[in-house]
Formats: C-alpha cells, sequence, structure tokens
C-alpha cells in the first residue's frame, strides 16, 4: 500500500468515526492516530458495549429533579404517598419517558402519573392558556395505559412524574430522554443566566420562556410580523394579535402573573427591564399571520440590586425597574 | 323528638343551680331531673355557678340523654338496622373513592415552593456534572482495556 493510499484510508476511517459521533475517543488517546486504533473504535463489540455500559444509572428520590439522561429507579423502603420528580431539558429538547420495569400495586391504590409540564401549588407550566391539549390529556397514568403506551413524551422541555406507593419493597424504573425539538415554544430555563430567540412561524399560538429566578432581561431584537413599527400605539396593545409581554409572578401559571411590560411594535436594539420575581416570563401571543420572533438575554438580579429595587418601590408586587 | 327537647330544655333550666330543682309529685322523680348527673358533680366538690360547670352539666346531660337511645334502637327491627347500616357504609365508601378519583386526576399537585426551584436546580447541576464525570471515567476504562 502507497503512502498516499494509506493517508487517503487513515482520512476515510477518521470521517465515520466522526459521523458516528466517536470522535471524542480520539482526543482521548496519547495524540496518536493510527489505523489499528481506528478500527478497534469500529468493532462490533465495542459499539454492543458502548449504549447499555455507559448509561448514567441512580436512585431516585421522593422528591427529585433530574436533568441528565439516564436509568432512574425508585425503590419505597416505607409507605410513600406523596412525591414527585422534577424533570428538565435544555431548551430545545422534550422530554421521553418510557417505563422500563413498574412493580406497584395499582389496585391498591398505587399511581405513577406523568404530567406533561410542571404543576406546582395548582399552578401549571404551561398555563391552560398556552398548552394545545386540555388538562386531562396531560396526564397519563401508567396505571390506565402502562402497558399499552410504555413511552411518554412531553410538549416542551419540562415534565413531571407523581406517584404514590403503599408498600414497602414497592417499585419502578424509568428511562429518561432527551429529544430535539426544532420549534421550541414553551420552555422553563435551567439557569438563572443565559439567551434565547423565540420564533413562531405562523402558528396561533402562545409561547411562554420561563426563568425561575429574578432577572434582569435585555430584548435585543422584535420583529412582529404585522407592520406597526412606523408609530407606538397609543392604547398599548389592546387589539392587537401579536405582541410580547413581561410577565412577573411567585407562581409557575402565566395566567396569574402580573404584566411588567408590553410591547407590541417591532424594533432593534437593547431593551431591559429588571424583575424581581420568583419567576419571571417572556411571553409572546401570535395571531398565526405572521412569524414572530424575540431574542433576548437574562441574568441574575445580585442581592443589593434586589435591596435596593425593594427600597425604591411601593408595591407589593414583585420588585420591578 | 319532643320528650328529647323538653328534657333538655329542663336540664338547661337546672343547669345554674341545684336547688332550682325541686320535687315534683310525679310518680317518677326521675323524669324532671337526673340525679347522677347532679350527684356526680357534688361528688367533684366544684362550684355550681361557674360557666364552665354549667357547659359541663349541659353536657353531661345531652349524654345522658343519648344514652337513652339505645333503648329505642333495641326497638328497631334488626334487619332493617343492618340495611342502613350497611347502605350508609357502602355510601361512604364511594363517595371517598369517587372523590379520590377526581382529586388525583384533576388536582394532583405538589405543595411547594417556587423559589425551591432553585435549589433543586443546584442538585440537579451537580448531579449532572458527577455523571459527566462518571462518564468520562468510564470512557478512560474502557480505551484502556481496548489497549
Amino acid at each position: 500500500m502507497s503512502a498516499t493510499s494509506r493517508a487517503q484510508l487513515c482520512f476515510l476511517l477518521l470521517s465515520v468515526t466522526a459521523l458516528r459521533g466517536h470522535a471524542r475517543f480520539l482526543d482521548m488517546q496519547d495524540n496518536e492516530i493510527s489505523p489499528e486504533g481506528l478500527l478497534s473504535l469500529l468493532s462490533s463489540e465495542l459499539k454492543r458495549e458502548l449504549p447499555e455500559e455507559f448509561v448514567y444509572r441512580r436512585a431516585l428520590r421522593c422528591l427529585d429533579m433530574v436533568a441528565v439522561e439516564g436509568q432512574f429507579t425508585f425503590t419505597a423502603e416505607r409507605p410513600q404517598l406523596n412525591c414527585a420528580v422534577f424533570f428538565i431539558g435544555e431548551p430545545t429538547d422534550v422530554i421521553s419517558i418510557e417505563y422500563d420495569s413498574v412493580n406497584i400495586d395499582c389496585r391498591g391504590g398505587d399511581f405513577i402519573k406523568v404530567f406533561d409540564g410542571w404543576v406546582m401549588k395548582g399552578e401549571k407550566f404551561p398555563s391552560s392558556q398556552d398548552h394545545p391539549l386540555p388538562l386531562y390529556e396531560r396526564y397519563t397514568d401508567y396505571c390506565e395505559t402502562g402497558v399499552s403506551r410504555p413511552i411518554v413524551r412531553s410538549s416542551q422541555n419540562v415534565a413531571m412524574l407523581f406517584f404514590r406507593l403503599h408498600q414497602s419493597g414497592s417499585s419502578f424504573t424509568v428511562t429518561f430522554r432527551k429529544l430535539i425539538n426544532p420549534f421550541p415554544c414553551n420552555v422553563v430555563s435551567q439557569t438563572p443566566e443565559g439567551s434565547f430567540t423565540m420564533i413562531i412561524p405562523q402558528q396561533h399560538r402562545n409561547c411562554s420562556f420561563s426563568i425561575i429566578y429574578p432577572v434582569e432581561i435585555q430584548i435585543g431584537e422584535l420583529s412582529l410580523g404585522q407592520h406597526n413599527d412606523l408609530k407606538r400605539s397609543i392604547l398599548g396593545c389592546a387589539g392587537s394579535g401579536d405582541f410580547v409581554e413581561l410577565l412577573g409572578g411567585n407562581g409557575m401559571d402565566t395566567s396569574k402573573m402580573f404584566p411588567m411590560a408590553d410591547l407590541c411594535y417591532s424594533f432593534n436594539g437593547p431593551a431591559q427591564m429588571k424583575v424581581g420575581c420568583d419567576n419571571t416570563v417572556v411571553r409572546m401571543v401570535s395571531s398565526g399571520k405572521f412569524v414572530n420572533r424575540v431574542s433576548f438575554q437574562y441574568r441574575l438580579l445580585g442581592h443589593q440590586e434586589l435591596q435596593q429595587m425593594k427600597g425604591n418601590s411601593v408595591e407589593d408586587v414583585c420588585l420591578r425597574a | 323528638m319532643w320528650l328529647a327537647r323538653t328534657l333538655l330544655a329542663l336540664a338547661l333550666l337546672c343547669a345554674p343551680v341545684s336547688s332550682l330543682c325541686l320535687p315534683t309529685y310525679d310518680p317518677e322523680p326521675n323524669f324532671l331531673c337526673n340525679n347522677e348527673v347532679f350527684s356526680e358533680a357534688n361528688d367533684k366538690r366544684q362550684p355550681t355557678n361557674s360557666l364552665l360547670d354549667s357547659v359541663n352539666l349541659l353536657f353531661k346531660s345531652a349524654h345522658a340523654l343519648s344514652s337513652e337511645e339505645p333503648r329505642e334502637r333495641r326497638t328497631t327491627p334488626a334487619s332493617k338496622y343492618r340495611y342502613l347500616s350497611q347502605t350508609q357504609l357502602r355510601s361512604k365508601l364511594y363517595r371517598n373513592s369517587a372523590k379520590s378519583d377526581r382529586r388525583s386526576q384533576v388536582t394532583l399537585s405538589l405543595d411547594v415552593p417556587t423559589n425551591i426551584m432553585n435549589i433543586l436546580f443546584n442538585i440537579a447541576k451537580a448531579k449532572n456534572l458527577r455523571a459527566k464525570a462518571d462518564d468520562n471515567a468510564r470512557l478512560l476504562a474502557q480505551i484502556g482495556k481496548r489497549k
């Protein structure tokens, strides 16, 4: 084999390895790429071993939050009557929960229910106004459909699993996966800082981006399809079918939050606002006639900023500035 | 019921002071006053003019009246009694079951303050980092094994 052919073969194998997503293995070696090393990565034995061995596994607690893919097991050491697990992914993810094994007594009152979203203190995210499904369809009960429907998929990057186990020794195992959501609509941010662009492409729906922190939001660009950027509306967004609103509140349900600001005209350039609430939401309402888009950044408000806002505020509503 | 109300009213009237409990010429002297109630009060040597004692006496009188009910129930046919008991029991269970089903279906929620989510986020982040570290360690071990 000539040197040129050898180099071409190595390049080909390297490309195939990269396409299969195994490129990171090369970084682990001693900066030496050899045909034998590349071939070993493609061996069937290694490929069979990787998926199962590298699955992240851990036990669940009665109250838990899961943000990493893997297999999670809960085993009751005593009756557990009020338990819940929060699942969350990246903004562009939807959540898949698969029942791997379940050992519960459905007739004895045990249950495992998956909620399409988060619900706390009776408040839901997404709210009923923003979610495409009615409330009763957002609950999936393992005891009713678990056998015929072992995989439950969420509509956004958050989901919740409620369970009740009356007997010691009852258990269940679920596999949590994140799937790509090409058109994210309703999102909960995992972090108090970040940036996001919300696009609603000619769909008649409402979308909310929730940040469960007091933050400063800086909107960089707002593009509403309707041509009302020549003058500002005197009556705010009344009568407008396409607009963006900033909401603040101490719960999850956007329909119960306080409106902090309404934006119903397109603009470029920074427009910032501080919201000192437990939950800060950027919500877009779309009529479905236009392509609407909003880009924004957010950062956590510091303790001193919150104190200053508190000192300047005369209202009990969440602090704003 | 008329008899029970009459006895309750008389007990209320007689509660303040024992001296108002006058003997009558009725052949059944216990009909107007329940001596057992007053005898218990006297045994405790408590003043009978206080409001608390009046409440206690009223309670004891009511209890004495309720103790008469078993005698009335004994006159009820046994089969009817069992039938009523079973009906009430079944209804109660059904109502609770239905209520539980409805509550679990539409109002299942977690009573946790919203701001606790920050703590859960941090815990999840730490677990995520730990998971990635474990994953990398397994990768290194696997590569070492292959060599």
